[in-house]
């Protein structure tokens, strides 16, 4: 291996799990809208494929454990999939124990971790003699894909009815762009969409902001107030297997397997199903609460892993909710990574393996030295000088240059479109699994309508 | 949420709230609104409204209204100047750039971060603190 290669994966780590760390404690950011877009703009910068997979994993262990950490310190969800745990850091908090909640935390994302790396790798192995089935089918696949998450979905009636017309529209501005030769024939148009998609519904907030009648609905007359509990400060580091009681542990184990095998699935759906379920066998609150964290957080974090290794290793289509979030751009990244030519078929396993190591490796140990040690600080410092504002400009400034590049001027309001429309979707009960499915079989979907 | 309003109810809280900076934060408030003054004037307010914003702190905490957007609180003005902000610094080092193979894009994704700093300089975030005793 080149030496080189090495520096810039352990460089790459590093990046993506200071980012991250900053990124995760922000209220309120998706782990698909702010990991989706870097990811694409670094693997369409031509980096090398080993350094982008390093950087996604580090990028998503620490955005993942950094945005349970305000929940223990103040209650607020810092992403989606800490959103379960509110509760139980409550009842913590409550009883005196904030820090309890913090340092279970870690210590089930640890477990999760070291629990779900080797088995992803085993199930990926065991899928592998199906891949190419899977994809000769890829199509058929994701379309089924679509309707069963149609099903799933919070209005299923209207996830089904929307599936043909969602895909006219990309169809349709896709076919624009072609015969105003904004872009070339062979050239598909799909990142900028898929952005559109992420960030759907803060589009709809923004622009709902321009209607007088609907920005009088969200107006706040105060600012937000942020609870914060002084924790004692962490002398050494503790051993994260010596937090946990010996239940724990083997409950989150085992929750950690369930989060592998059922990788298809919405990560947060497991994490609240099964984390809720295994915690129901303790009766005393607290303690019942302290196992619900620390089962929730391993399980988030192994539905993570798994969500994005096994289809990565074995198939090379996205099959699971997080591959296509947030992990979407290692599967599909035009012109540089397509279905038939992506991290799947350029890298070895032994490769795999040395991009996991490497990026959960380094990710999981600054994480933990970091959150053990000052986790008020960082949520303090989140807080008090990143504001929303900065957040939001990021990303559209981001989008907006992934759009121009993918078809120029006219694709910013192309995005602009797609965004609305899924935005409003997405607030109509339609989940984002199915939107990202209609996505990639748009193309099948409409020429076998069209006969 | 509900939970969370009888708790501060309950407890003794003591409020240090974003307009008590202690020294260090000073300077970097003084700074700050000179930039903030400069922005201000320059493209979206009139004279004395520029003045009442940045002079009167509680005096502006009443008066401006603060719109949920992604879970979090902003005020439209400061979130329109920092989309521009960002769009101009993520662009315009897209367009500064050498034009060879991956450099356009890796000083995009930098001008997107700078562009961020920048944001993240000027503005205060719509955040006030308290300090929560814990129960027991």
């Amino acid at each position: 291996m080149d030496p080189s290669l090495l520096i810039q994966m352990i460089i790459a780590a590093l990046i993506g799990t200071v980012l991250y760390t900053i990124i995760g404690v922000v209220p309120g950011t998706d782990e698909t809208a702010v990991i989706a877009p870097v990811t694409m703009a670094i693997v369409l910068a031509g980096v090398s494929p080993i350094v982008v997979l390093t950087f996604y994993l580090s990028a998503i262990i620490a955005h993942k454990l950094s945005d349970s950490v305000p929940v223990a310190v103040a209650g607020i969800p810092g992403g989606v999939m800490a959103t379960p745990m509110v509760e139980h850091a409550m009842i913590l908090k409550k009883h005196g124990h904030s820090e309890t909640s913090i340092r279970k935390m870690i210590s089930g994302s640890v477990i999760g971790t070291l629990v779900s790396v080797p088995i992803s790798l085993l199930l990926a192995g065991a899928l592998t003699p199906f891949a190419d089935w899977f994809s000769n089918y890829a199509n058929q696949i994701l379309f089924t894909g679509a309707v069963i998450l149609a099903l799933l979905s919070k209005n299923r009636w209207l996830s089904l009815l929307i599936i043909v017309p969602f895909a006219l529209l990309i169809q349709g501005l896709r076919h624009l762009y072609w015969d105003l030769g904004v872009v070339p024939e062979n050239k598909t148009v799909f990142t900028s969409f898929f952005l559109g998609i992420t960030i759907g519904p803060i589009i709809v907030t923004l622009l709902e902001l321009l209607n007088k009648e609907k920005r009088k609905e969200l107006v706040r007359k105060d600012k937000k107030s942020v609870k914060l509990s002084k924790t004692k400060k962490q002398k050494g580091l503790p051993n994260p297997f010596k937090i946990l009681s010996i239940k724990e542990v083997i409950m989150s184990s085992i929750s950690s397997v369930i989060g592998c095998i059922t990788f298809l699935f919405s990560a947060v759906g497991i994490t609240t199903l099964v984390g809720e379920l295994m915690s129901k066998s303790e009766k005393d609150p607290v303690k019942r609460s302290s196992l619900a964290i620390a089962n929730m957080e391993s399980l988030a974090n192994s539905t993570y892993i798994a969500g994005t290794l096994i289809p990565l290793i074995a198939l090379g289509i996205p099959l699971s909710s997080v591959a296509l979030g947030p992990g979407q751009a290692l599967f599909n990244a035009p012109p540089v990574f397509t279905l038939d030519h992506n991290i799947h078929h350029i890298l070895s396993t032994w490769e795999f393996v040395l991009a996991v190591v490497i990026g959960v490796g380094i990710s999981l140990f600054i994480t933990y030295v970091l959150i053990v040690k000052y986790a008020n600080e960082i949520c303090i410092f989140v807080f008090k000088w990143i504001p929303h504002e900065a957040i939001l400009g990021l990303f559209l400034g981001l989008v907006i240059l992934l759009a121009f590049i993918d078809a120029g001027w006219i694709n910013i309001a192309g995005v602009l479109l797609v965004g609305l429309v899924s935005g409003t979707l997405h607030r109509w009960g339609v989940n984002f699994g199915v939107q990202f499915m209609i996505l990639y079989c748009a193309p099948w979907l409409i020429s076998v309508i069209a006969g | 949420m509900g939970v969370v309003k009888g708790l501060t109810k309950l407890k003794k809280i003591t409020v240090y709230s974003g307009n008590d900076y202690n020294e260090l934060d000073e300077v970097h408030c003084i700074v700050k609104m000179k930039i903030q003054k400069l922005i201000y004037t320059g493209c979206f307010m009139e004279g004395d409204l520029v003045e009442r914003n940045l002079n009167n702190h509680t005096e502006q905490d009443n008066q401006i209204e603060y719109v949920e957007v992604w879970e979090d609180l902003v005020s439209i003005r400061d979130l329109v100047i920092s989309l521009i902000i960002c769009v101009v610094t993520t662009l315009g080092l897209y367009f500064v750039a050498p034009n060879n193979s991956s450099m356009p894009l890796f000083l995009g994704l930098f001008g997107a971060l700078l562009g961020f700093g920048i944001c993240s300089f000027i503005f205060k975030p719509k955040r006030n603190f308290i300090e929560d005793k814990e129960g027991k």
